[in-house]
């Protein structure tokens, strides 16, 4: 590896203990991220991509969850066997979260100066007057008007944007070299989150911040992302730069996905293709390759073993049409 | 040809307290604010704004679930916004309504027979038990469900299949106009594209009309004849689907346009969006979209705009067109 690598998760598994049984919602994922870059995870819901960004900064409730295996290396440390404490300066420091919804994650009972204070009070060594000018500068960075006013605020006067643009605040507040954005646009207006993509590439650009994408937009990731990891059932089934997802698309899943959202350039009247069934029960998985009950080009071994991530053409996807084990493998 | 369902001037005022301890000092809000529109039996009229533009509103007041403040909707010919309850109930049959959420628009404690059979009981259709069984089990297989599934309850069902339920339950008294609101926003992708494939072969097949209510314009172009683009309680730009695509006149609908993201990163990348910011300061105008409008200017001031024809029955409303 010449590049540097800023976090690292290796063979990761979380898993959540109900009643009904053990829901395996992260089976083993492993990937890295260098300073700067931005990584896209897209699934559909279920599929673990939440789960791989608390897991990352150890935000799963214990009970029901628990990851059960895996590293994951952030300045040569594990930050899974890390004490508590430290935790409390790596969290909004050194790695942040912007949350789905900006309505539940930001506390109505605050001022929205109370919650930005926080983590500068917390994280920094700066007076009070600093830090009123330190957040007054932040919220002019995600370009919100009348800051001051804003301050006073509480959650409920602001609209669903202006909360977000909080949230970012919020996230960018200590100069993090990581942001885990989980679904950041999701519960947002087209024309909000647009400026929301462009708030966040405008960010990257300036402070070199690497950003892990969880979306389920694939639009969302074409954008902004360099890389992207498609998951499926709790697992990567294929991780491919940016251009060549969107123009050759390896596995069947990622094929089907970008089939299946009707586009606005094109005018055909072809019914959209769909992947037909649904996503699995994490409880009681398929056989084989999760993936193959849905799968057109399913053949025999996919039902009775499961395929691992290979590396085709510097790409890697897990299915067993570009398995090397596989005699009846598509030629490269 | 007369148009199935008209609505014309129709508006909604809802009276809203901003202090919860002077409960009776309210202030008007037109939620629905004089939209006028025609749909033919078979088309989809497809319906798009943001947040709060009042798109929902429209579809819940089409179907009486709220009383209009003023207008008229004509239904088949026949005004209904006046009738009581009892007068509108037999014609009640004819529109239904397809909710966004399928978690919450089914009632956890009927099986899906009974959700589907509800309906039809209540507008004193059924005929023998028997009866409605066979009914039941044909439209749990019209929206392709199995009728084994009929005894059990929406929890058993994912969300696809909950829609399908609710399909199911506004066919069973033989629909004609359908108002889906946000029909498929609440599910995933590769669900979404199998229910807006039965919305359409459904359509097809019983020469349906349907009011789709959207954000998603993709999903809008995608199963719409004519569209609708809402803003601010108002339409500001309506034209049949491929005109309304290929010539957006409404600088509304060309930000709309210009902000939905293309699975495509070439495209995404080289687009420079604009960060609109609202010019909170400039004089009022009557035009509502004047503080977010890159073109406008002195001319805007002249009065309300209305919705013009400017050819090929290519609606606007807008003073600049």
């Amino acid at each position: 590896m010449t590049k540097q690598t800023l976090l690292r998760v290796e063979n990761l598994h979380t898993e959540f203990r109900t009643l009904f049984g053990v829901v395996k919602a992260v089976r083993g994922i492993s990937f890295e991220i260098s300073p700067g870059e931005t990584i896209g995870i897209v699934g559909e819901s279920g599929c673990g991509k939440s789960v791989t960004g608390l897991s990352i900064l150890n935000l799963i409730p214990n009970p029901p969850g628990l990851i059960t295996q895996g590293s994951i290396w952030w300045e040569k440390e594990d930050l899974l066997k890390i004490p508590r404490k430290q935790w409390l300066d790596i969290r909004g420091n050194k790695i942040s979260m912007i949350f789905q919804d900006p309505m539940s994650s930001l506390n109505p009972v605050l001022t929205i100066r109370t919650q930005m204070k926080e983590i500068l009070q917390y994280h920094t060594q700066k007076t009070a007057v600093e830090i009123e000018a330190e957040c007054i500068s932040l919220l002019n960075k995600v370009r919100i008007r009348k800051p001051k006013e804003v301050l006073s605020q509480y959650p409920h006067q602001l609209s669903g944007g202006m909360r977000q643009r909080i949230m970012i605040a919020i996230a960018i507040a200590c100069h993090p070299d990581l942001i885990i954005a989980d679904e950041p646009t999701t519960s947002l207006d087209v024309t909000v989150q647009a400026q929301m993509i462009d708030l966040l590439r405008d960010i990257q650009v300036r402070t070199n911040t690497a950003i892990l994408l969880i979306t389920h937009n694939l639009a969302v990731v074409a954008g902004m992302c360099q890389r992207v990891l498609v998951f499926y059932a709790g697992k990567i089934v294929e991780d491919s730069a940016i251009d060549d997802l969107f123009a050759h698309p390896l596995h069947p899943y990622t094929m089907g996905l970008l089939k299946a959202v009707p586009r606005l350039t094109s005018l055909d009247e072809e019914p959209l293709a769909t992947i037909p069934g649904s996503p699995p029960d994490l409880i009681a998985l398929p056989t084989g390759c999760t993936f193959h009950p849905r799968c057109q080009f399913a053949m025999q071994i996919c039902a009775i073993e499961e395929p691992t991530l290979q590396t085709v053409k510097g790409r890697k996807v897990a299915c067993w049409l570009y398995d090397p084990r596989n005699p009846g493998r598509l030629a490269e | 040809m007369t148009p199935i369902l008209e609505v014309k001037e129709l508006t909604k005022i809802f009276h809203v307290s901003a202090n919860p301890f002077l409960p009776f000092a309210t202030k008007p809000i037109p939620a629905v604010n004089h939209v006028s529109f025609s749909v033919m039996k078979g088309d989809t009229l497809g319906i798009v704004g943001e947040t709060g533009c009042g798109k929902s509103t429209l579809g819940r007041l089409i179907v009486k679930l709220y009383p209009s403040t003023s207008g008229d909707i004509i239904l088949d010919g026949i005004p209904i916004t006046r009738l009581s309850e009892s007068e509108f109930r037999p014609m009640r049959k004819k529109i239904q309504m397809i909710f966004q959420d399928p978690y919450l628009s089914l009632d956890p404690r009927m099986t899906a027979g009974e959700i589907i059979g509800e309906s039809y009981k209540i507008h004193n259709m059924a005929g023998q038990t028997k009866e409605l069984c066979t009914l039941e089990a044909e439209m749990m297989q019209l929206v392709g469900l199995s009728s084994e599934q009929l005894n059990r309850y929406p929890h058993e069902f994912s969300g696809g299949q909950r829609q399908r339920i609710g399909l199911a339950r506004a066919l069973a008294v033989g629909a004609e106009i359908i108002i889906c609101d946000e029909p498929v926003s609440a599910l995933d992708v590769s669900i979404q594209a199998q229910i807006i494939n039965l919305f359409t072969d459904i359509q097809d097949r019983l020469t349906l009309t349907y009011l789709f209510i959207s954000h998603d314009l993709s999903m809008v172009k995608y199963i719409s004849t004519y569209v609708a683009v809402m803003y601010l309680g108002r339409f500001v730009e309506m034209a049949s689907r491929d005109e309304l695509f290929a010539h957006p006149i409404h600088p509304y609908t060309q930000m709309l346009l210009q902000a939905v993201p293309e699975p495509d990163p070439v495209k995404e990348r080289a687009k420079k969006h604009v960060i609109w910011t609202e010019l909170a300061e400039s004089q009022p105008s009557p035009c509502s979209f004047f503080p977010r409008c890159k073109r406008a200017d002195q001319s805007c001031h002249q009065g309300l705009p209305r919705l013009m024809d400017v050819g090929s029955g290519h609606q606007v409303a807008c003073w600049k067109s």
